[in-house]
């Protein structure tokens, strides 16, 4: 390869990694407005924030919600397998033989009830699982 | 994937983690560090304790990572070697597949402790490569330990911090690292383009520096030619070796003998002798040596340690060595001598980096006692000492003997003629009297030698002498003594032996060159000044051998000469011993064209 060539592809590479960081940096910009938005909404108390990471420990923690009112409207029974804390998300709907998209819309359904009641402040149990989903509260 | 490990996290919690880092720093495509942010977030609310979810991370990563330099060391190094013998690399040429692996041995370090924690997805083949190049496992474990208390200790700390939004935190570390390697990567293309673009206008400089030596050596050549041949058509050009003899414009006597060693060698190879230092070098040298002499001597006493000499050397070797490299790749010799102490490393370092090395020699210059940066590289294929003293000092500071030789210091043919014949008629010329005492004072070319107070004490001496001034290309110095009576002015010329040849005593700076051009001429030599530090050691080697006196004071020159004057006879004894000192060193010359021989077969 002679010299002149070696220049022009080192010079188009050149150009190449320019377009790549500049590219870079616009991603990592957005990553840094993604994340602020996704902690804001978080603290908020959002929940389209749940990730199928958390666990009922968890969600009860971040979106103030009791465990137990969690447990006993999702219907989760505590296997020998679990740890302390419980299973995440992604094991729970395993176990109920539910997709994970349609077992998180449920947990948002949970939560959304629990804040309706308290808000109305009436309730003193919490509506089983597919009350839930049946009586056409799945929509705020 | 993920969720599966985050489940196998939750379900069996410290053991599982550490099973899935440890596999994932073996280099299985599994993502360990993405597990360590999820684990971090569960112990902030109290799932796990972050302080054993640290120790199980650090410690499943390094022996993760010992795993994989254990099997690149036990399959890597034999699928290298193969590959080697089968010379398969088809999609990259061997010799740069050679290139990158002694890069990876040098930068293997950095490059261990960057990708645990930095550019991790290399973490895995940079520790198959450490052990398929059987990089030493101790400092690997070092270097690796290092890295991955970041390694554990940034995700961890990441996940714990930003719990609920552990994963969008991973992706803004992600992007950020992503954008430091594009920037990087950049970076390291810019410096590449930029070099290369100079490289390229520097190539041109050279192709026509080179040219130029080599016509002159062909026109060198054809003077040569017997005159006999009827031919008139353009003598068939013979390929002869080529060496290339490497300077530095800073002093003369380098250069001396260089062209020494180049009329030497001259009959039977292509001489070429180049200066691969920029010309500003030469240029701060000479303003140096006129303005600020002390400068020099400091200079080189600081340096004359190993420490200082490695660190001097290395700086020059980076400036250099593309340079040289360059030079080398241009000239294409099949052997490199050097003799000068401030290119050796450089030419060293450049000569490791070509396809194929070049023999390498490094020719001493001094006659007492060499500086310290002539022994930072220790490599080379062969060392000329040119006296005892320094065959002794450079078998003391580690040059292996097999490659050490004991081979006199080289003069140009013009100091190795008989010319006493011709004396008369030299001084008779110049307008000075044959039977008079005659001094040759050197003016010292760089205008060092601080000689206008030595000649204006000389002449005060109450005794018939008279002076031969060599003021080389020193203008101001030749003019203010032009029109003295009994002193005669000689400018530059290239043939200087038949003047000293026809003086009695040569005086002048203690310069190892020019000591020896004395002692072939059988002239006793006057010290009269030095380079303090650099040729302090030159003197006692005047006294040692008696090839002539040291008189640093005017005074003491005063008083030799007086008496030198006053008795004839002083002048014969000097000359019975120098004679015995030269006989010595034409002998051991001897040796250097069977060495040359030797290495170019």
């Amino acid at each position: 390869m002679s010299e002149r060539v070696k220049l022009i592809f080192l010079y188009v590479l050149w150009l190449l990694a320019l377009a790549i960081v500049a590219l870079s940096a616009a991603n990592a910009l957005q990553t840094v407005k993604d994340f602020q938005q996704e902690n804001t909404a978080t603290k908020a108390g959002d929940v389209n924030t749940i990730r199928p990471w958390m666990t009922i420990h968890v969600i009860s923690h971040v979106y103030h919600v009791p465990e137990d009112y969690l447990n006993n409207s999702l219907h989760i029974v505590m296997q020998s397998s679990d740890r302390a804390h419980g299973a995440t998300l992604y094991q729970l709907a395993s176990r109920q033989h539910m997709s994970l998209d349609r077992f998180v819309e449920t947990v948002k359904q949970v939560i959304r009830a629990y804040r309706k009641e308290h808000i109305s402040s009436s309730l003193s149990s919490p509506p089983p699982l597919f009350a839930v989903l049946l009586s056409g509260e799945t929509k705020e | 994937m993920n969720s599966f490990f985050i489940t196998a996290l939750q379900q069996y919690g410290y053991p599982a983690l550490w099973v899935i880092v440890c596999i994932a720093a073996a280099g299985a495509p599994v993502s360990g560090n993405l597990l360590l942010y999820a684990a971090g977030a569960f112990a902030a609310f109290d799932e796990f304790n972050i302080y054993v979810l640290f120790f199980v991370g650090f410690s499943a990563a390094v022996a993760g990572d010992g795993l994989a330099y254990w099997l690149g060391r036990k399959f890597g190094a034999p699928l290298l070697a193969w590959l080697a013998r089968k010379q398969r690399w088809r999609f990259i040429s061997f010799a740069a597949l050679e290139r990158s692996r002694t890069y990876f041995r040098r930068r293997a370090a950095w490059a261990i402790f960057i990708s645990r924690f930095f550019i991790v997805v290399l973490g895995g083949p940079i520790n198959w490569l450490a052990g398929a190049e059987r990089y030493p496992y101790r400092r690997f474990l070092i270097w690796d330990a290092s890295g991955q208390f970041l390694g554990a200790l940034i995700p961890l700390g990441v996940g714990y911090i930003f719990a609920t939004s552990w994963s969008e935190a991973e992706s803004i570390l992600g992007a950020f690292s992503s954008f430091a390697l594009a920037f990087l990567a950049t970076l390291i293309i810019s410096i590449a383009l930029v070099r290369r673009m100079r490289a390229h206008k520097r190539s041109a400089v050279i192709k026509a520096r080179v040219l130029l030596a080599q016509t002159e050596v062909q026109s060198e050549l054809a003077a040569q030619q017997p005159a006999e041949s009827d031919d008139t058509s353009a003598p068939a050009k013979i390929a002869r070796p080529t060496i290339l003899i490497l300077i530095s414009h800073s002093g003369g006597g380098h250069l001396n003998l260089a062209q020494a060693l180049k009329e030497m060698l001259g009959s039977a190879y292509d001489v070429l002798i180049m200066d691969p230092q920029s010309p500003f070098i030469e240029r701060s040298y000479t303003l140096l040596s006129r303005r600020f002499m002390p400068f020099l001597t400091w200079q080189f006493t600081l340096t004359d340690n190993k420490i200082a000499a490695w660190l001097l050397q290395n700086c020059l070797a980076f400036v250099d060595r593309q340079h040289v490299s360059q030079l080398i790749e241009e000239v294409q010799p099949r052997l490199i001598i050097t003799t000068h102490a401030l290119v050796s490393y450089a030419a060293a370092r450049a000569n490791e980096q070509l396809r194929q090395r070049v023999p390498l020699v490094f020719q001493f210059t001094d006659l007492g006692r060499l500086h310290m940066s002539w022994f930072v590289e220790k490599h080379a294929d062969a060392y000329l000492a040119p006296t005892r003293e320094i065959f002794a000092q450079a078998a003391r500071q580690g040059i292996a003997r097999e490659c050490l030789y004991l081979t006199g210091r080289p003069v140009r043919g013009q100091f190795s003629r008989d010319l006493a014949a011709s004396r008369a008629e030299t001084l008779s010329n110049l307008g000075l009297d044959p039977a008079c005492l005659t001094i040759f004072l050197q003016g010292g070319a760089k205008g060092s030698a601080g000689v206008a107070q030595t000649l204006e004490g000389m002449l005060a001496v109450n005794v018939p002498l008279q002076i031969i001034l060599a003021a080389g290309d020193n203008a101001e110095l030749a003019g203010r003594y032009a029109n003295l009576e009994r002193v005669s002015v000689l400018p530059f010329t290239a043939e200087l032996a038949p003047f000293m040849a026809a003086a009695d005593v040569i005086a002048g700076k203690a310069g190892a060159s020019f000591i020896t051009e004395a002692f072939m001429l059988e002239k006793p030599f006057l010290a009269t000044s030095l380079i303090a530090g650099q040729e302090t050691p030159s003197l006692r080697f005047i006294e040692q051998h008696e090839l002539g006196w040291v008189c640093l004071q005017t005074t003491a020159q005063q008083e030799l000469l007086a008496k030198l004057a006053s008795n004839s006879e002083l002048l014969a004894e000097k000359v019975s011993s120098i004679r015995a000192y030269k006989a010595w060193n034409v002998e051991a010359n001897q040796a250097i064209q069977p060495l040359i021989e030797r290495l170019l077969s």
